[in-house]
């Protein structure tokens, strides 16, 4: 991937996924310095880039969160270098804060702000429409319809920030960002910039003496030339038949589908297509141009009515006589596919064809058939490990009377049987707060929370500091993998590298949390579960002040059998010795190692081509007939 | 020209460097491509579908239902719980019949149907299925992450792939470093001979 995002042949066609094309777009446009924290479905902008970023004189970091992310972006693009700051949509939740400064200052050089959104939740806590955020800071957004015109838009938008001294932002959907497509390289940039800082009364956002009113008036006077760029720009195309009575409004990877759902349904020549590339501002003209020509305007986006509120404001405003229909026929949770557009079309009147009817009934009665597949821990897990010394602790000196407040990564399996350690679950170091509001509330059972080492980093502190500062006794057990695991295992300020491989101090959990002035910290090897058991147990114990935090340690086992993998080291596994298993099951029913496998006869076998050595199984099997193989 | 596939097995299996080869390939041979992929938390053990669609004026990388020329099951359960949405009618299922069985089975709790009764229900959705055991067949090369290569040696066997052999080759080399392409070019030519094997070359249906 290295050589294909460094090549410098234009016209070159190369396949690229959604996010590779942004960073080509990125370095394209000469793009100086890249920050990020990393977040499906947008995390691997950053990691492309991170890979050509010495040889491209390029500034790539894992920031502590979105926020210092977009801060950085900012700074650079403040010193006239063009920058990019990359999140997935929730991680814009907490960006907004300096952008709604930002925009108002407004930037020197060009900054792109890559939001990715995940219509469906599949890998995140909710699906919110990242497109609102733009009627909030009054900023202009793409959103591309392929890989291909993502990596144009990414080239383009830096043009269109330079012109209006404004970010911009470039949305993203799961679909677009993973979806991969043959795309033709740009040229590269022969020269850099220099980095220049010009003082600027108007970097300075204050309400004293009217300054953020004036630069309130001044971002509502860019909107004029906004919505003329928008108005010119490639990326809004509306192709309109004299005799069409229905058009179809749809921005970004929807408007594939719309142009799928077309084709399928031989109708592409009578039905009017207004593609929007820029969801804010719309392209008034060519949206009125839509409406005057036709009867009824259908709205195909995802998730809410963005677009669609709008056009109904504009239709109202201009006093137009089409209907405009939105979510009233197209799904306003979930993903958005060509058949809903189909089913659209059909209840407008539009002929179905010989289209195929799904075969629900086929699909469920094959689905009903087969066992279910659902995702867990990985073999070899440390947060497993860590779960069944907690869950032991727990029943053993609270007869389980605990509540427990989840967060954000691979530990929120924790959720499942046989641990079930998660009663309540929101964002990024939510579950500090939310725990110690129960104990506030004056709840007679013990509150814990759990978090992992990055999502604490980035979000748990303030958090902590609360607990400390406002005496509130609760649990805090931190699960240090040490990589923020569930996105790809790439490095935090905990791991001791950088996002380009390069040696970066370590800051360490304990040491952090001691300077608080907590006054109960355990360390455990979260792989011996005798010791995180204890550690648990004095934690439970400890009445205050302040909460207790207990630190189980231990490398994700993915990033470690990458190590292993490198350094050409072999698994040493573990068997079960079959005379001595006495088939009580109690590894299956409280561990629950996806390498334990229960035989005919109930006794277990794991599974040496799944077993990762972690020795957990061995630790916790009750009559000691697990053991290493070659032992 | 029309080609839609679907590739579908468990997070680790090589689907998605699979379809990436494939990618890679088709473009080699002028022939444009969108690829769709449903990755999830696959790491940890559930599904990844993979949706690729070749030719010109294809418009949505997501191939709309029961258009799938073609459905490459890494996986078998998986491969026949998304046959009915996908596959067009007698369209082709190439299968790995190695089961990787979810934690509910391993954990007793449910069964794994046995391969006649898999092969059955395959066989509601299309009568021509391919299935061999490549999870076998990649060990032979000395690994389980090779089984993509094999089936998409057995694909070019068994149907009209608009992708020639030699540039499958090239995928390779696009998509690995060194050792591994020439590794996984042997795990497709021994595919291609068990594909072979099976019944000639099958007409695509068309659309």
């Amino acid at each position: 991937m290295t050589r294909l995002l460094l090549l410098d042949s234009p016209g070159k066609r190369i396949i690229l996924s959604g996010n590779e094309a942004i960073a080509r777009g990125a370095l394209e446009a000469g793009v100086r310095v890249a920050a990020a924290y990393p977040g499906n479905p947008c995390t691997e902008i950053l990691e492309a880039i991170a890979l050509v970023a010495s040889e491209r004189g390029i500034h790539a970091e894992w920031s502590t969160n979105e926020k210092v992310a977009l801060e950085v972006a900012a700074g650079a693009a403040l010193a006239g270098l063009r920058s990019m700051v990359s999140m997935k949509h929730v991680g814009l939740n907490w960006a907004m804060d300096p952008l709604m400064c930002l925009n108002l200052s407004g930037v020197r050089a060009g900054m792109v702000i890559v939001v990715g959104d995940d219509p469906e939740s599949r890998a995140s806590q909710n699906e919110q429409d990242s497109r609102f955020y733009t009627l909030l800071s009054e900023l202009p957004m793409l959103e591309p319809s392929s890989p291909a015109e993502a990596k144009d838009m990414v080239v383009k938008a830096y043009e269109i920030s330079e012109q209006l001294q404004l970010p911009v932002f470039l949305r993203s959907v799961q679909r677009l960002s993973h979806g991969l497509e043959d795309v033709a390289l740009g040229p590269l940039p022969a020269t850099q910039r220099q980095p220049r800082f010009v003082k600027d009364a108007r970097f300075v956002v204050t309400g004293a003496g009217g300054a953020s009113l004036r630069l309130h008036h001044a971002l509502h006077a860019k909107k004029q030339l906004m919505q003329k760029v928008v108005e010119t720009l490639p990326f809004n195309r509306l192709t309109t038949e004299g005799h069409a009575k229905i058009g179809v409004v749809a921005s970004g990877l929807d408007y594939a589908f719309v142009l799928e759902g077309l084709q399928m349904l031989g109708k592409a020549s009578e039905i009017a297509v207004l593609k929007i590339g820029t969801p804010h501002p719309l392209p008034l003209g060519k949206l009125e141009a839509l409406c005057r020509a036709v009867e009824t305007v259908l709205v195909v986006e995802e998730v809410e009515a963005f677009l669609e509120l709008q056009i109904k404001a504009f239709v109202g405003e201009r006093h137009l006589s089409c209907k405009v229909l939105g979510k009233e026929l197209i799904p306003s949770v979930g993903e958005v596919e060509t058949a809903d557009v189909v089913n659209a079309l059909h209840r407008l009147g539009v002929s179905n064809g010989d289209m195929q009817l799904p075969r629900l009934e086929l699909e469920q009665e094959l689905d009903g058939k087969l066992p279910t597949r659902t995702s867990t821990m990985c073999v070899g897990c440390p947060h497993r490990s860590t779960f069944f010394a907690l869950r032991r602790a727990v029943f053993k000196t609270l007869k389980n009377k605990a509540l427990f407040c989840g967060d954000i990564g691979c530990y929120s399996f924790g959720a499942q049987p046989p641990f079930r350690l998660m009663d309540v679950k929101f964002s990024m170091g939510a579950g500090l707060g939310v725990a110690q509001g129960l104990v506030t509330a004056g709840i007679e059972t013990k509150i814990f929370a759990l978090i992992g080492d990055s999502t604490f980093f980035h979000a748990g502190l303030p958090g902590l500091i609360n607990a400390v500062y406002n005496n509130v006794n609760f649990v805090l057990v931190i699960l240090d993998n040490l990589v923020v695991g569930q996105t790809g295992q790439q490095p935090d300020p905990g791991t001791g590298l950088t996002a380009t491989g390069q040696a970066a101090k370590r800051i360490i959990l304990e040491d952090v949390i001691k300077a608080l002035g907590v006054e109960s910290i355990h360390v455990v090897d979260a792989l011996n579960v005798k010791q995180a058991e204890a550690a648990f147990r004095t934690a439970i114990a400890f009445p205050g002040p302040g909460p207790a935090v207990v630190i189980a340690r231990g490398l994700c086992t993915l990033e470690l059998l990458r190590q292993m993998q490198r350094e050409e080291k072999k698994v040493a596994g573990y068997s079960v010795d079959q005379e001595k298993c006495t088939a009580c099951g109690y590894c299956l029913d409280y561990l629950a190692c996806p390498a334990l496998g229960k035989q005919v006869d109930k006794k277990v076998q794991i599974d040496l081509g799944l077993c990762t050595g972690c020795s957990v199984c061995m630790q916790i099997c009750p009559p000691r007939a697990i053991l290493r193989v070659g032992a | 020209m029309r080609f839609d596939a679907v590739l579908v097995g468990i997070g680790g299996q090589g689907v998605i460097t699979t379809a990436r080869v494939l990618a890679s390939a088709a473009l080699a041979c002028g022939i444009r491509v969108k690829v769709t992929e449903l990755v999830g938390v696959a790491q940890r053990g559930s599904v990844v579908i993979d949706q690729i669609r070749l030719g010109d004026g294809i418009h949505s990388p997501t191939i709309p239902d029961q258009r799938a020329h073609v459905i490459l099951g890494f996986e078998p359960a998986e491969t026949v719980r998304i046959s009915a949405k996908f596959l067009a009618p007698e369209g082709l299922v190439v299968v790995n019949t190695a089961p990787i069985p979810p934690l509910s089975v391993v954990m007793g709790q449910e069964s794994y149907p046995s391969l006649t009764e898999i092969l059955k229900l395959a066989q509601k959705t299309t009568p021509n299925v391919v299935a061999l055991d490549a999870t076998a067949i990649a060990s032979q090369i000395g690994g389980l992450v090779m089984v993509g290569s094999v089936l998409l040696g057995v694909l070019t066997e068994t149907c009209q792939l608009p992708v020639e052999p030699a540039a499958l080759a090239t995928g390779f080399e696009e998509v690995f470093a060194g050792a591994v392409a020439q590794q996984n070019l042997r795990a497709f030519n021994l595919g291609r001979r068990a594909g072979k094997e099976k019944t000639g070359v099958r007409h695509l249906p068309a659309f």
